[in-house]
């Protein structure tokens, strides 16, 4: 008999990773979700790999070699989830960019050729706003960082047009994100538990309507 | 940001605790007591079958992206080495003893570089009926209690000279492996309590979690009220 396992990877940043959500963000959501409504069991390895401050530019960097070194079932189905970008749009007081809006996309576009290597299914997850009184410009910063909603927007959408183009799954944040940012986003850039809610909800809805967890292999 | 990262195989991974695994439950049980609070970056960079090898080799690239500043408070926790003492039946081996301890040596010398703190989780127990060998292998793949008591013991040797903390749960736990390790290998949701309820014991009596930095964001403090209940 062989035993085909499944794992589900995640990259992207400290949204990714759960801050600052009690219920350990909205991964760990999803995936609970997903148990408790049989999607899938806890034979599938969910490997978190999101990092605080992470861009484009560091997701590129080290996509393939630790999701190569988290693969020993070749064989077995698997899921890519990406979510980043918001660290990308941040930018300086003195104009210039983290990541400039040309090589965002062409990190994007990289990313997804080193994933077809690997196969499995894909999505990408939307930027989630800031609430701007704390980060135009950001208080603790020495350099005079920056981030702004339009901004954000601006970087959504190439990542949006991007996945359309590639024909892969984009989930958008909710509108209510930006315009309530006061009170979902009270340290500024993280959302809190109410914000992971939704967007756990915004992805969990989506993928409903997808294949992306349709018969996955259980135990 | 402070951190803890986690190096090991499935176990520390979770598999196959309902809750999610001891690390995930650790985590819960230090911020509910105030000993860290969400600004702590936990990564769980357990990755199944993984050994000493495997993990030597991934370490440096996987903490170099996620350490941004030198002098941020950090704690690594490793918990391997059940993978190192599997062996088939052809006689073939995964990790002799020599290159066992040679690693466990090279990730401690490694880690003193980076600094931070550091202690190790000992070797779990397998229930043997279902591993001699493991049911589902077409290899013939093999634990045993006896060869992962002498891994076990050189992780042991090793923490006692390099001063390392070091939580033993193989002998508290052979036992009972019958009734907490069900498939054979993988720990169930009262066999990740135990792990857990060993580590928490000895990471309150070190003083590692003495002074970990945290910050006071009211917004999170007011969301503890509704934190899940941690059991131990």
């Amino acid at each position: 008999m062989v035993i085909f396992m499944a794992e589900i990877f995640v990259f992207g940043d400290s949204i990714c990773v759960g801050a600052i959500d009690t219920k350990g963000g909205w991964v760990i959501r999803l995936q609970r979700y997903l148990i408790e409504n049989d999607m899938l069991d806890y034979s599938t390895y969910l490997y978190n790999l999101g990092v605080d401050a992470h861009t484009s530019e560091d997701i590129l960097a080290r996509f393939e070699t630790e999701t190569r070194s988290r693969l020993p079932h070749k064989e077995g189905r698997k899921v890519f989830i990406f979510a980043f970008g918001i660290n990308d749009s941040c930018f300086f007081k003195a104009g210039h960019s983290l990541v400039e809006k040309e090589m965002f996309k062409q990190n994007i576009r990289k990313i997804i050729i080193a994933q077809r290597k690997f196969g499995g299914d894909v999505f990408f997850v939307g930027l989630t706003s800031v609430y701007e009184k704390k980060t135009n410009p950001l208080p603790y910063s020495r350099t005079g960082k920056i981030f702004t909603n339009k901004r954000i927007l601006e970087y959504n959408s190439i990542l949006k047009n991007v996945c359309k183009e590639e024909g892969i799954l984009f989930i958008d944040m909710p509108k209510e994100l930006f315009r309530e940012a006061p009170s979902l986003v009270p340290d500024g850039i993280h959302p809190n538990n109410e914000a992971h809610k939704m967007i756990f909800e915004a992805v969990k809805n989506r993928l409903k309507n997808s294949m992306v967890f349709a018969d996955w292999p259980k135990r | 940001m402070p951190q803890i990262l986690v190096f090991g195989d499935s176990i520390p991974a979770g598999a196959i605790d309902p809750e999610g695994g001891w690390v995930v439950r650790l985590r819960s049980y230090l911020i509910k007591n105030g000993y860290i609070d969400w600004s702590t970056f936990l990564y769980k960079m357990a990755v199944d079958v993984d050994n000493s090898t495997r993990i030597l080799s991934r370490i440096k690239s996987e903490t170099a992206c996620r350490i941004r500043h030198k002098d941020e408070r950090k704690l690594f926790i490793f918990a391997f080495g059940l993978h190192d003492t599997c062996f088939f039946k052809d006689g073939r081996i995964i990790t002799d003893k020599k290159t066992f301890e040679k690693n466990v040596r090279n990730i401690i010398a490694w880690q003193k570089e980076i600094g931070g703190d550091i202690f190790f989780v000992g070797i779990t127990p397998v229930y043997e009926k279902k591993t001699r060998p493991v049911a589902y292998t077409t290899s013939g793949k093999n634990f045993s209690n006896k060869n992962i008591s002498e891994y076990n013991s050189i992780l042991r040797k090793v923490c006692k000279d390099e001063k390392i903390l070091f939580v033993d749960v193989f002998s508290k736990m052979l036992p009972k492996a019958r009734i907490l390790f069900i498939d054979g290998v993988y720990p169930n949701n009262k066999a990740h309590g135990i792990i857990l309820k060993s580590v928490i014991d000895e990471l309150e009596k070190s003083d590692i979690l003495v002074d970990w930095p945290k910050r006071n964001w009211s917004t999170i403090l007011q969301s503890y009220k509704d934190m899940p209940k941690v059991r131990t």
